[in-house]
């Protein structure tokens, strides 16, 4: 079995073992997640990046097992406090969502429900999880979470219609429902896709001063590299169902192992450098159905040589802490 | 509710057909209503030696073969019609609403069997279905042909309802509630049900037109209570006297028109408006 990112230690929150998520689409399968070991302690924010369709947004939900009916759970196990989530059945798993981890979703505009009032979908989450039985109590909870988000105005939003929020201010409504409960673990999944700039910049805040109030651990999924480099203590770099890459935020940044990484972080566009084309990593992402022999990312690696064609990488350890699957990590 | 009733009013001056149909719905749902208030007669009175009388003052839509008055035999029918077509509609809810939600929303092997039987009673032509259930039945009170019509016309609104159910189910907020830790049930209830409410309000419009048109064609074909008043009955008895006396069933053909072509006017804007904005 691989290794996750580091030796399980008492303050482990999350961890995936050897998980594999494949997509059963009338025959052809899709090996979105392909034996990915990952694990988060408490109160830390790891960055799981990738490229669109790597598998990062499967393994996200794969983890409050919110996949779609054609997908299957192969192998491997989740623990999540030392109780696997795999073993747990539906009604074990509802107390978990929300609850103990819950998730952040890309777009804004359609994670919240145009029928009904902002007020009344934060005060029904707070209802699900807290035992809160007088009407008023329930209203103070939610102005109060309301606030902690950055809504000053909440007792006058409440009773108004998602489509008469911003984007941002939907987000933050997003956010409220998210951890109204006090989880334990937020999975936020492109949480500032959707968003522009400005806006990404005061939602990320957001995220930081609430996760030090609330001492929650998030799992970013983002492509976004310089976001990832912002917010997290720890980078994960997945690619084509596969972890490749993980260890701190300060290594992955200036001394990335992997030519994948090193490839993804050249290719970021930089203000001061003055360049005449971006770099990109050529090619493109491999079909999941079927793909590549040995290491993935070989058919676009300038370095790639005989053994990457014939046989699989596995996350070993360069570095404490800092793991990569390469047969010839960049030095 | 103000917002709504200031919706309503700038799509009524907007477009004078809807104009048209609401003040045809108010005007009939009022006589359906009131008819002991607003019918000059009792519909089942005789005045004899006034037989197949043509409009006049005392009798403004005539009278029929056997003297009674046209005018209170309309007002009076629509309250038939309506009540059945009420009926029918609640009967037909009561089944679509379960089998649409449940089929859409868990899919699977529960869709592949409430949809078989749906295409199954689908595939049976619905007219000739109502003629022999009413044949069967042989009970001419109201509640059979409700029964009847709801029982055999849930199929299209419960398809619907199935599709749409399968949409909602797939939006980024039914997701996110199920991350919430919420159930399945609160799911379809809070979310789902709310965002397709609107296109129930609007079929069942339409459905509503289907039953009245119903209703008539079992009372003109003879399978109608023949004590009860209804508009059906009334082109039934008009077919023998088309020739001689138009009135007694060109009066209440020009109703069932102008009432269900209201009615399908009506399902047409509130689609239109009943739209939930995003």
């Amino acid at each position: 079995m691989e290794r996750g990112i580091a030796t399980p230690t008492a303050e482990t929150l999350l961890e995936v073992r050897n998980l594999k998520v494949y997509y059963d689409l009338s025959g052809r399968i899709v090996k979105a997640v392909d034996g990915v070991s990952l694990d988060i302690r408490k109160g830390e924010v790891v960055g799981l990046i990738g490229e669109s369709g790597c598998g990062k947004s499967t393994l996200g939900r794969a983890i409050l097992k919110l996949l779609p009916p054609y997908a299957k759970t192969v192998s491997g196990d989740i623990l999540f406090e030392s109780e696997s989530l795999i073993e747990k059945d539906e009604n074990e798993m509802r107390k978990v969502r929300g609850g103990r981890i819950s998730m952040i979703f890309q777009n804004p505009t359609s994670s919240l429900n145009p029928a009904l009032t902002v007020g009344e979908q934060i005060s029904e989450v707070i209802r699900l999880h807290q035992q809160l039985h007088r009407k008023s109590d329930v209203r103070a909870k939610v102005v109060d979470i309301v606030r902690k988000v950055g809504i000053w105005d909440a007792q006058d939003r409440l009773h108004n219609y998602p489509y008469e929020f911003s984007v941002g201010m939907r987000q933050r409504v997003m956010i409220a429902m998210a951890v109204s409960a006090n989880p334990k673990l937020v999975i936020a999944d492109e949480p500032t896709s959707s968003l522009d700039v400005s806006v990404q910049a005061r939602i990320l805040d957001l995220l930081h001063k609430l996760r030090e109030e609330l001492r929650f651990s998030v799992l970013l999924i983002t492509h976004n590299i310089g976001l990832a480099a912002d917010m997290c203590d720890r980078i994960a770099i997945m690619y084509a169902g596969k972890l490749v890459e993980c260890g701190g935020r300060h290594e992955i940044l200036t001394k990335p192992r992997h030519r994948y990484t090193f490839a993804l972080l050249k290719a970021v566009p930089l203000l001061h450098k003055e360049t005449d084309a971006l770099y990109i990593v050529k090619g493109n992402p491999p079909d999941l159905t079927d793909p590549p022999s040995g290491c993935r990312f070989h058919p676009r690696c300038d370095y790639a040589k005989g053994i990457c064609r014939n046989s699989e990488p596995t996350l070993t350890e360069v570095e404490r802490d800092h793991l990569v699957a390469c047969f010839d990590p960049v030095e | 509710m103000n917002a709504l009733l200031a919706i309503v009013w700038t799509e009524v001056r907007r477009s004078k057909l809807l104009a048209f149909a609401c003040t045809w719905m108010i005007i009939t749902v009022l006589m359906a209503a009131f008819p002991f208030a607003i019918a000059p007669y009792s519909p089942n009175k005789i005045f004899p030696g006034n037989a197949g009388t043509p409009p006049s003052l005392q009798f403004p839509f005539g009278t029929d073969h056997i003297g009674r008055d046209v005018l209170s035999q309309i007002i009076w029918g629509f309250s038939t019609s309506l009540l059945i077509a009420l009926g029918a509609l609640l009967v037909e809810l009561l089944i679509a609403l379960p089998v649409g939600l449940l089929s859409g929303y868990f899919g699977g092997r529960v869709d592949q069997l409430l949809m078989r039987i749906t295409d199954a009673i689908l595939a049976m032509p619905t007219i000739v279905l109502l003629i022999v259930a009413v044949t069967l039945l042989r009970v001419e009170s109201l509640v059979s042909i409700i029964l009847v019509m709801g029982l055999i016309n849930w199929t299209w609104l419960a398809k619907t309802i199935r599709a749409e159910s399968l949409r909602v189910r797939e939006e980024d907020y039914a997701v996110a509630a199920k991350s919430m830790g919420f159930g399945d049930l609160y799911v379809i209830v809070r979310h789902i049900l709310p965002n397709i409410v609107s296109t129930i309000i609007v079929i069942s419009t339409f459905d509503m037109a289907w039953f009245i048109l119903y209703e008539a064609t079992i009372s003109f074909i003879g399978l109608g209570n023949p004590t009860i008043p209804s508009w059906g009955r009334l082109l039934y008895i008009g077919r023998g006297f088309l020739g001689t006396q138009p009135w007694i069933s060109v009066f209440p053909g020009v109703f069932i028109c102008l009432t269900v072509l209201s009615f399908n006017v009506l399902g047409d804007s509130l689609s239109d408006f009943l739209t939930v904005k995003r």
